[in-house]
């Protein structure tokens, strides 16, 4: 007999926590209670590898491993066929113009319009991390069978993206502007009582949302698998009790990139093997895998080095270290415009093959 | 007003009509949701652009012209998807 986690999950319950925010959730006890300090980890991470290896190198490769193909893996699924990038043609033709035209103005006038080209980057990059926490919660309730009323949704939607709101708005009422390769981001000097304010609204949002969601269940005679409160509560540790973690916080982007891949794995898997008519095999699934991953990783690479590289020799104002930090930008400010599009449960098309998993991909016995 | 910001100034005036001009354009070939597409486009560009071009604004203006922008992000996520409700 499958259990409620067993059948929500794509590929086990297990892997599918750790994939969605459970490896995160596990980095941070790790930092908080047995290794507080950077020190303490690099000394760990000597004793478990035998060889003298850093935290901050880790997280260094960790991004051409994880973060940057899954910049790619966005781009790469819009632009794979001509009849899906006409489906969304603003997306996919006009948004790489417009968002090319502000990353020259931000190189070409790099103290007036890159702090603020910066600065929209900063505040989307947060947002469209809780949207994506959002996502992947309303995913894995649906797995459950559960659907969240629109009360129950708007509660979890309140503390997922206050978790988001509070600390961006607490980071604008510091004195001192903070710093994105060597550009200098301004501040609004907001009232500090704001980051009072949210703490309460994240604290009746998150009762708020248990509430609701277990009379979601108790309605539908449905038991409540755990996996549905994962990325909400990996996402608040993310910003609120983590983000002050050295050691911790420099790996919340790759946490992010892994949880986006692993949905979005599935989704390849099943895409193709719908679109092409293949049998469901372990040979399959293996083969895919492997391609999409090489796909994605050598995407990343003409993403985040080549481009950087080929915009630095064009000579504006911006330093080369600046451009770079431009050009990064501009990458993810096209990927929250294209993730924001092609990643709508509501559509049949993105939600009907997300109902599949791993055995099924695999022709395995149920 | 620097004449580097006027120059920008005169740069976002040019985006902001060749999104007009577009959306005019392709008012037959495209759905209505690039049409909300677009103009939602123009309302992005031109919060930046109020951001870049007013540096001795008010406290809350800026704070209003972030919010502003949070919310567009809001909007953004029917972006080119008004139509599948």
């Amino acid at each position: 007999m499958t259990t409620t986690a067993a059948r929500t999950a794509f590929v086990s319950p297990f892997w599918d926590f750790l994939a969605i925010g459970g490896i995160s959730l596990l980095h941070y006890l790790l930092f908080r209670y047995f290794m507080p300090t950077v020190t303490a980890m690099d000394a760990g991470l000597e004793n478990l590898l035998g060889v003298s290896i850093s935290g901050a190198w880790v997280a260094a490769y960790l991004v051409w491993a994880v973060n940057h193909p899954h910049f790619s893996a966005t781009s790469a699924r819009l632009y794979r066929s001509r009849s899906l990038m006409m489906q969304f043609p603003v997306t996919a033709l006009g948004i790489p113009v417009l968002v090319t035209v502000f990353a020259l103005l931000a190189m070409a006038y790099p103290t007036i319009v890159a702090p603020w080209f910066t600065k929209l980057f900063m505040y989307w990059s947060s947002y469209h991390f809780s949207a994506q926490t959002l996502g992947v919660s309303v995913l894995y309730a649906r797995r459950n069978g559960l659907t969240l009323t629109p009360l129950a949704r708007r509660a979890l939607a309140i503390f997922i993206f206050s978790t988001y709101l509070a600390p961006t708005l607490r980071a604008e009422s510091y004195a001192e502007p903070s710093n994105y390769y060597g550009i200098i981001l301004p501040l609004l000097g907001l009232p500090p009582f704001l980051w009072d304010v949210f703490q309460w609204i994240l604290a009746l949002s998150a009762v708020a949302s248990v509430l609701l969601i277990a009379r979601c269940a108790k309605t539908t005679h449905q038991r409540v698998s755990v996996l549905i409160f994962v990325p909400a509560v990996t996402q608040f540790v993310w910003f609120i009790p983590g983000g002050a973690i050295e050691g911790f916080r420099e790996f919340v982007p790759a946490y992010h990139s892994l949880q986006y891949l692993f949905i979005a794995w599935i989704m390849q898997l099943r895409e193709k093997q719908v679109e092409r008519n293949l049998a469901p095999s372990r040979r399959y699934v293996r083969l895919e895998t492997l391609r999409w991953l090489a796909v994605n990783v050598a995407g990343g690479v003409f993403l985040f080095y080549l481009l950087p590289t080929g915009a630095q020799q064009l000579g504006f104002a911006a330093e080369p270290f600046q451009t770079w930090g431009i050009v990064i930008a501009a990458v993810q400010i096209h990927h929250f415009f294209v993730d924001g599009v092609i990643w709508k449960l509501k559509n049949p098309a993105v939600g009907q093959p997300l109902m599949t998993d791993l055995d099924e991909l695999q022709g395995a016995p149920r | 007003m620097t004449p580097d910001m006027l120059t920008i100034a005169h740069i976002f005036f040019l985006l902001l009509l060749g999104i007009g001009v577009l959306a005019y354009l392709l008012r037959r070939q495209l759905q209505a949701r690039g049409l909300l597409a677009l103009h939602l486009l123009s309302f992005l560009v031109s919060l930046l652009g109020l951001l870049i071009l007013t540096p001795d604004r008010p406290l809350w203006i800026g704070g209003a012209i972030a919010a502003a922008m949070v919310g567009c992000f809001w909007l953004m996520a029917r972006f080119e998807n008004t139509d599948r409700g």
